[in-house]
């Protein structure tokens, strides 16, 4: 008997549109099976439905959803299970790991004491009755996920991310479940945390036979985990095989583009070279496309430079020092990608290289001259060099219409010229053509890769020198991704626009950053050529970011091109 | 898993080259508010609360600018008097007579008028010092914060009533004396308020973005968190009309009115001066009672159901 299997399940939301009520069909006809003991990987993009099918298992779905079909779990039919039956069933045959760790667990609770609900919750059904037992059970737990039993006094805030997803893996396993579901575990969390915990979920399929459903946007990160890959489109199921297959011979096209998305560091195909746009200097570029006006960038013409760069926040217990006696040059019309993990300091320094933020020591300069911070210098170089920021739909005033959204740097410039046609220029620019038909639209009528390109545009409509782009795709989905980044490369090589672009993902320096520097603990600690940091690491920190990229199973056997994928 | 809805991306109008620079869309963007201004009457008027207390209010207003109309000034001077003093009601006059003799259904639509005119003018003082003392303490950090924020703590902590009374004292009893009094004491919430939207604007990334674009203070507060703060602010003043009416009430009835008009509060402190509370002259005491109290329930109710439309989950509570 299966563990679980859908059968033609279905899932419509009644919601209220426009005119009227509307259905919105998020499950469209999924069939299903997971065996006992197996690990299966769900992909898809935001709103493919993954999280719906999931949560469907527990019969977690808002009041609105209507549920057709049938969802078998260990036999019986969750639809029609009775309330009883359905709170037993609940985290002791499944559970789920949420996404967001960060969200989902009680501020004002000790962890040990959110482990021990579950344990409390089922008492009746479960050896642990007394405070003793559950007391040795959630130290059994917290061991299980490689966190201390001393650990379970600490409150979610004294956490870091990773350990806040292992507490959140020590709860779904509280009550020895069957299935497990994990849905985007890894999502919010930087490369080198996110191996731990796919390490921690592997190793616990392993040993103790459990069946995991894993569901994430990252094709790579499915294929280190699960045996199986299903991938989603619209509420149905377009590919299902095992992982090595799905990885090297995708069939569906949407599974080639999303294992397109994520590239395999290494790989001369995805060197400077994107679906949908090769820049000319690309390994094994056409030489008949190297015509035209692209001159490879000199980094000598340094446009932004760093120097000694130290800024210094007041925390609790002392002084941080976000960013540590910095040195960084940006060459006109060089990409430039600035990576580490999370708390690195990369944020700080980017904004204060913008002048958002006041350095402690040292200077920024621009085109040879130091930062001046009063009001009319900082105007003019805003002008000069400008942001794209990490989510574009927090970027945007809703309330602004996209022609407000790109016009407001040349009013507040007062750029000579037809307002109008600077606004549809850039907009052009960005990729979004016909402008007129964006011009009117408000942020909420566009797709997350249009508000981007939205903003983008308006950076673009000052003409600026340079870019300074903070995480610009971490908040989009995998073909998206692909589209900004070729944006970025095509502004690199057809304008000479520099960038300098402040991300957690290699894969993306690989993709489109002519040099590299590797940033931590707010010191940079390596940089160089894309090719030579990648390829040939020299510090330590840099080889421990590279080994902890999930990387398809697909050129590992090629070990002359490929990283040894350690993960 | 997001269960809320996206509005479709229909096509926006595709808008003819020959159209100058921004006409186009400032007729796109009036076309919008237009739609807005449609979708917020329609979530309102699907509060019956709400809904009831606005035609009421109507029915107040439309009453208060036909005074002179339904009850011409003559009816009002003590010397053409023709019905006895104390009068219960009759059919000649519906709500009783004054002690003076005068018709006091006359007096309270004539009342309604500097009720209601002290009510808005004041309401409209408080709401702007608010607004203004609130964006810039939300806005600005260092001094300029720590300094407004103490102006405000002092006028939230000032017993207000008696600064009224202090101020009315030195600038001479009068309708825009009791004006200012209320506006000067009553902003200080308003400016907590309206700080704390602001300081939730300026959290998002879109302020962050304008300032990379070299905007300036002023563009800042006008383009980005005015809009924001003004729905919260209309809300916040229809609810703060009926605390302003109270007020009067309580000024005129201290005696702080101008003596030669007449307003609810006036005839409230006239029934109380003339023994008409303790005499059993119940028509002169409650009608005025009544009054305040109704139209203060509909400020309230309108501000309600407005206060849910800009804010939903509030909605059902």
């Amino acid at each position: 008997m299966p563990r679980l299997e859908f059968k033609d399940l279905r899932v419509t939301y009644a919601t209220q549109g426009e005119d009227g009520p509307r259905t919105l069909t998020a499950v469209d006809g999924v069939n299903l099976v997971v065996e006992p003991g197996s690990t299966l990987g769900l992909a898809g993009e935001s709103g493919c439905g993954k999280s719906t099918l999931a949560m469907s298992v527990l019969r977690l779905l808002p009041a609105n959803a209507k549920v057709e079909g049938s969802i078998l779990l260990g036999g019986e039919n969750v639809p029609d299970l009775s309330w009883g039956r359905l709170r037993t069933v609940r985290w002791t045959e499944a559970s789920i790991v949420f996404q967001g760790a960060m969200h989902s667990l009680n501020p004002v609770r000790k962890v040990r004491e959110q482990i021990a609900e579950a344990l409390r919750i089922h008492a009746k059904a479960l050896p642990y009755k007394d405070d003793a037992a559950r007391d040795t059970r959630v130290a059994e737990l917290l061991e299980l996920v490689d966190l201390s039993p001393a650990k379970g006094a600490s409150y979610p805030h004294e956490l870091s991310g990773g350990q806040k997803q292992r507490v959140m893996i020590a709860m779904a396993l509280a009550c020895d479940p069957e299935l497990i579901i994990a849905d985007e575990p890894t999502t919010a969390l930087d490369v080198i945390v996110q191996a731990q915990v796919l390490n921690v979920l592997t190793a616990l399929v392993a040993s103790r036979g459990l069946s995991l459903i894993m569901i994430s946007h990252d094709l790579s990160v499915l294929a280190a985990t699960c045996e199986r890959i299903v991938v989603m489109q619209q509420g149905k199921i377009v590919e299902d095989g095992p992982s090595a297959d799905v990885m090297r011979t995708p069939q569906h096209p949407h599974t080639r583009a999303l294992a397109a998305a994520f590239p395999l560091i290494g790989d001369p195909a995805s060197r400077l070279r994107l679906p949908g746009y090769t820049a000319p200097d690309a390994p094994g570029a056409n030489p008949l496309e190297k015509s035209g006006t692209f001159t490879a960038p000199d980094p000598a013409d340094v446009v932004l430079e760093a120097r000694d760069l130290s800024v210094t926040f007041a925390g609790r217990g002392g002084d941080v020092k976000a960013v540590d006696s910095v040195n960084l040059t940006c060459g006109r019309g060089e990409i430039v990608a600035l990576v580490g993990q999370s708390g690195s300091g990369k944020t700080t320094l980017a904004r204060t290289m913008l002048a958002l933020q006041r350095p402690t020591s040292g200077e920024v300069l621009f085109e040879g001259k130091a930062l001046s911070h009063n009001r009319k210098a900082l105007k003019d170089y805003r002008r000069s060099v400008q942001f794209v920021l990490q989510d574009p739909s927090a970027a945007l005033n809703p309330k602004h219409s996209v022609y407000e959204a790109v016009a407001e740097g040349p009013r507040l410039h007062k750029l000579p010229g037809n307002e109008r046609e600077i606004v549809t220029a850039a907009l052009r620019k960005a990729e979004l053509n016909p402008p007129e038909r964006f011009l009117a639209a408000i942020p909420q009528e566009l797709s997350g890769g249009q508000r981007q390109r939205v903003v983008i545009a308006g950076a673009l409509a000052l003409d600026p020198e340079f870019l300074v782009a903070d995480e610009p795709v971490a908040s989009l989905d995998a073909s998206v991704r692909a589209e900004i980044l070729a944006l970025l490369l095509r502004l690199r090589c057809e304008l000479g626009l520099g960038a300098l672009v402040i991300t957690h993902d290699l894969g993306l320096a690989w993709n489109i950053a002519d040099r590299v520097v590797v940033m931590f603990e707010g010191r940079i600690v390596e940089e160089g050529r894309v090719e030579d940091v990648l390829l040939n690491p020299q510090h330590e920190y840099t080889r421990k970011l590279l080994s902890v990229v999930p990387t398809n199973n697909v050129v590992e056997d090629d070990a002359s091109v490929a990283i040894g994928a350690g993960a | 898993m997001s269960t809320s809805v996206r509005t479709t991306p229909d096509q926006p109008p595709t808008l003819s080259p020959s159209t100058g620079p921004g006409r186009g869309q400032r007729s796109v963007a009036a076309a919008r508010r237009i739609q807005r201004a449609r979708e917020v009457w329609a979530e309102f008027a699907a509060n019956r609360a709400g809904l009831i207390g606005l035609v009421l209010l109507g029915v107040v207003i439309l009453l208060a600018f036909l005074a002179p109309v339904l009850a011409p000034e003559e009816t009002l001077n003590v010397t053409r008097i023709t019905s006895s003093q104390n009068e219960p009601p009759t059919w000649a006059n519906p709500l009783g007579t004054d002690p003076a003799g005068r018709s006091i259904l006359a007096m309270l639509v004539w009342g309604a008028r500097i009720s209601l005119l002290v009510g808005f003018a004041a309401t409209a003082v408080s709401m702007l010092i608010g607004t203004v003392v609130g964006m810039a303490a939300g806005h600005f950090t260092g001094v300029t914060q720590g300094v407004l924020m103490r102006v405000i703590d002092f006028f939230l902590v000032v017993p207000s009533l008696v600064l009224a009374i202090v101020l009315s004292s030195v600038i001479g009893p009068g309708v825009a004396t009791i004006v200012i009094a209320i506006g000067i004491t009553s902003w200080a919430g308003t400016a907590r308020l309206v700080r704390s939207q602001t300081l939730s604007v300026e959290s998002r990334a879109y302020i962050e973005r304008s300032w990379a674009l070299g905007a300036s203070d002023a563009h800042i507060i006008g383009k980005h968190v005015l809009p924001a703060v003004m729905p919260l602010v209309l809300a916040n003043t229809t609810l703060t009309v009926g605390s302003a009416i109270i007020a009067e009430s309580t000024l005129s009835f201290l005696g702080m009115g101008d003596p030669g008009q007449i307003s609810w509060g006036s005839m409230l402190k006239a029934a109380l001066d003339t023994g008409a509370a303790t005499g059993g002259y119940w028509w002169f005491v409650l009608t005025p009672g009544i009054a305040i109290v109704l139209v203060v329930l509909c400020f309230t109710l309108v501000g309600r159901a407005f206060e849910s439309v800009i804010n939903p989950t509030l909605r059902g509570r």
